[in-house]
């Protein structure tokens, strides 16, 4: 055997790993990595003579009022549709993780919108809530009057929730309904004869027993939702009156609508690290509460 | 069979078979494939395709079309990108200063006196900017005030006149839409087009209250006078009262008009044929002005442009010129979206054929369109920020049409537009 394959035996491990992460490590550093820092160039390079570098664009888009609106809207945006998607994923996985009849067909039902792409699922939702789409005729049915939804600047925003967690909820219920199985049914029946009632045993079995699903699911979903871009470029364009123009969609319109690329890409910085800020605090949040 | 006649055989067998390879190379090799994005429905430039490629062998053009509120944001990101795959698209003219100020469009300049003998001085301004040519014009336009004959009957009204000098004042028309609706009329007037400039510009030019842009260069904003003001409360009023329909997109406003539901309708040239191919009797009118002012019509149409990244500028130009600057080509690129070519000799020929498409429906089809294009149309402002101009305020008309308040509205775009307009360099 020559030498070079015995040295090779003897990392064999390695070799493997390696060839096993490179494609995956080489994805990540061209699509992730080099477009994140073109984008922080592009956001402080300045042509010409003198100082390469400048804070500009960043002075622009904290001066410019679209910005501003999309960057509030994005943080209530965020406030609610966050924690309303967890606790409907963690409530529809408490009640369908227990023995229902045909619980298959009800995880089915509630998962199937997944499989759907958003934009195929915003293009159906906008038909339902035209106004003179089948809501409205349901409020119609009920007595109720006839809502402007999508085209009033109060209701596009709650629409748009309400649609994306139509969405978006049977995918993190499926985490949790994994998280729920891994929970060893002795600790429920030892509470059980403590003489625990049922609101006792979800809080100090089921929710700490969870905690690792959860900070996933929290992470996860928090950065999908920032990055909510195709239901409001079909469903309003970020209107009426920029009342769900989401800071993507507000990226989209600066960068490809207004050709304003070094704008664009200084918002994606903004956006970027706003979202690391947020993400790295729940993190915090959930470790401190795990190590109590 | 002897061995040298063999080898000979096998010879000429080989030669032959490398003499094809290499034709069949320097074949493929000449073939030049050209895209040619634009936003008009599948197949409008099927036939003026075929007969180029037929004359023209080495070149296949391929179209890619999108929809038109797609068309500015695939611009923006192929050619933000230098992308050389795109070489030939649809620019709406009003838009050329944004992108030849981008360096998005090829300098055409060396074909500025074949543009003006085919197409005359007002497309060559419309495609001109800071003294180049930077398109080839492709389309013009106007508009037209549409009725519905049945329901201005219904109603006991009379039919507008065809005539330019007996033309309806806004005031007179909006009471005559109330009436026909009172009378039985879903909708009493539209605009097909109800959320962009383009449609309502001439609104605000015939009160004399200005484009709003203004500036040496057109880059600020002037959308907040009471002149403003009160034309867009007008705007507003038609959707509000229920005299317009709110939730109907261009797309499907002619065929409503077609299908019976409204009494009158400012509408394209290009909206007579989808009225005609319904059977229902229409007639066409001057498109109205107000009482204190004077009839404008909007103009300026689309062109088609040339990447500065294409690899075939000839082939490009080549395809392009056929398409504008050739008399057969243009009528061809005009016969099945039936927009008004900018050539001038197929712009007669399509006039022809245009106003006998309907019978007495259509009569008044070549004379509106020609006095119009002569006396009242404006174009829209030449600015470097158009772009931006444009989508700002679509935008802002969809609010004002869903019933956002006009005196904030108009200040919010004002508001954007000197924001974007401060990033212009």
């Amino acid at each position: 055997m020559p030498r070079w394959r015995r040295a090779l035996r003897r990392h064999d491990q390695w070799v493997a790993a390696a060839c096993f992460l490179v494609p995956a490590m080489l994805a990540v550093a061209f699509l992730r990595f080099m477009p994140a820092v073109l984008a922080v160039w592009e956001a402080i390079h300045v042509a010409g003579p003198g100082w390469p570098i400048s804070l500009r664009n960043f002075h622009f888009l904290f001066t410019d009022p679209d910005f501003i609106q999309a960057l509030r809207v994005t943080l209530l945006f965020s406030l609610v549709v966050n924690p309303l998607q967890i606790t409907m994923a963690l409530g529809l996985a408490l009640l369908l993780s227990r023995s229902l009849p045909l619980v298959g067909v009800w995880r089915t039902l509630i998962l199937l919108p997944v499989a759907i792409p958003q934009s195929v699922s915003a293009v159906i939702m906008g038909v339902v809530f035209r106004p003179d789409g089948p809501a409205n005729a349901i409020l119609a049915m009920l007595r109720l009057p006839p809502q402007p939804f999508l085209t009033s600047p109060l209701q596009a925003l709650p629409v748009i929730i309400l649609i994306l967690c139509w969405i978006g909820v049977g995918y993190w219920m499926t985490f949790l309904i994994a998280g729920l199985k891994e929970i060893p049914r002795a600790l429920y029946e030892a509470a059980e004869i403590d003489g625990a009632s049922g609101w006792q045993r979800f809080l100090h079995i089921t929710l700490p027993q969870l905690q690792r699903q959860l900070a996933f699911v929290l992470v996860a979903d928090t950065i999908a939702n920032f990055l909510i871009f195709a239901p409001v470029q079909i469903l309003t364009q970020g209107g009426p009156e920029g009342s769900s123009n989401l800071i993507m969609n507000d990226i989209y319109t600066r960068g490809f609508l207004y050709g304003d690329p070094t704008g664009a890409a200084a918002e994606t910085v903004v956006l970027v690290s706003v979202m690391l800020v947020i993400v790295s605090i729940q993190f915090r949040l959930m470790q401190g509460r795990h190590s109590v | 069979m002897p061995p040298r006649t063999k080898s000979l055989r096998r010879r000429v067998l080989l030669a032959s078979i490398v003499g094809a390879t290499a034709v069949g190379r320097v074949g493929h090799a000449e073939t030049v494939t050209l895209t040619f994005l634009n936003s008009q429905p599948d197949h409008t430039f099927d036939a003026a395709i075929a007969e180029f490629q037929t004359a023209n062998p080495g070149i296949v053009i391929q179209p890619q079309q999108v929809p038109y509120a797609q068309l500015n944001a695939q611009i923006q990101a192929r050619l933000g990108s230098k992308d050389p795959s795109l070489d030939v698209f649809a620019v709406d003219e009003p838009r050329v200063p944004t992108y030849a100020a981008r360096g998005y469009l090829a300098d055409l300049s060396a074909y500025r006196d074949a543009t003006l003998a085919a197409a005359g001085p007002g497309a060559l301004r419309a495609t001109t900017w800071n003294g180049k040519l930077w398109t080839f014009p492709l389309w013009t336009t106007t508009q037209f005030l549409y009725y519905n004959v049945e329901l201005l009957k219904k109603a006991g009204l009379q039919p507008p006149s065809a005539d330019p000098a007996k033309r309806m004042t806004w005031e007179r028309l909006l009471d005559q839409a109330r009436k026909a609706q009172t009378a039985g009329a879903k909708w009493g007037f539209a605009f097909d087009q109800p959320d962009r400039y383009y449609e309502f510009q001439p609104l605000y030019e015939s009160v004399g209250a200005g484009p709003g842009l203004t500036g040496p260069d057109m880059l600020t904003p002037a959308i907040t006078s009471p002149a403003w003001v009160k034309v867009t409360e007008w705007f507003r009023d038609i959707y509000a009262s229920g005299l317009a329909p709110r939730g109907i997109p261009y797309e499907q406003m002619a065929d409503l008009f077609a299908s019976g539901q409204i009494a009158y309708m400012v509408g394209g040239p290009w909206q007579a044929a989808v009225i005609v191919r319904a059977h229902l009797p229409f007639g066409l009118a001057p498109e109205p002005y107000f009482a204190n002012g004077k009839p404008v019509t909007p103009t300026d149409s689309w062109a088609l442009g040339i990447s500065p990244y294409s690899q075939h500028r000839d082939a490009a130009v080549k395809f392009t010129s056929f398409l504008t600057l050739d008399a057969h080509g243009s009528q061809l690129a005009a016969s099945k979206v039936p927009q008004i070519p900018a050539n001038l000799a197929a712009a007669q020929a399509y006039l022809k054929v245009q106003s006998a498409s309907g019978g007495e429906w259509t009569a008044a089809f070549a004379d509106l369109v020609t006095y119009e294009l002569a006396h009242t149309a404006v174009s829209r402002p030449r600015s470097k920020g158009y772009v931006q101009f444009e989508e700002i305020m679509n935008k802002m008309y969809s609010d004002i049409r869903n019933g956002a308040e006009v005196a904030p509205a108009l200040k919010r775009a004002d508001a954007q537009l000197r924001a974007v307009f401060a990033r212009i360099e």
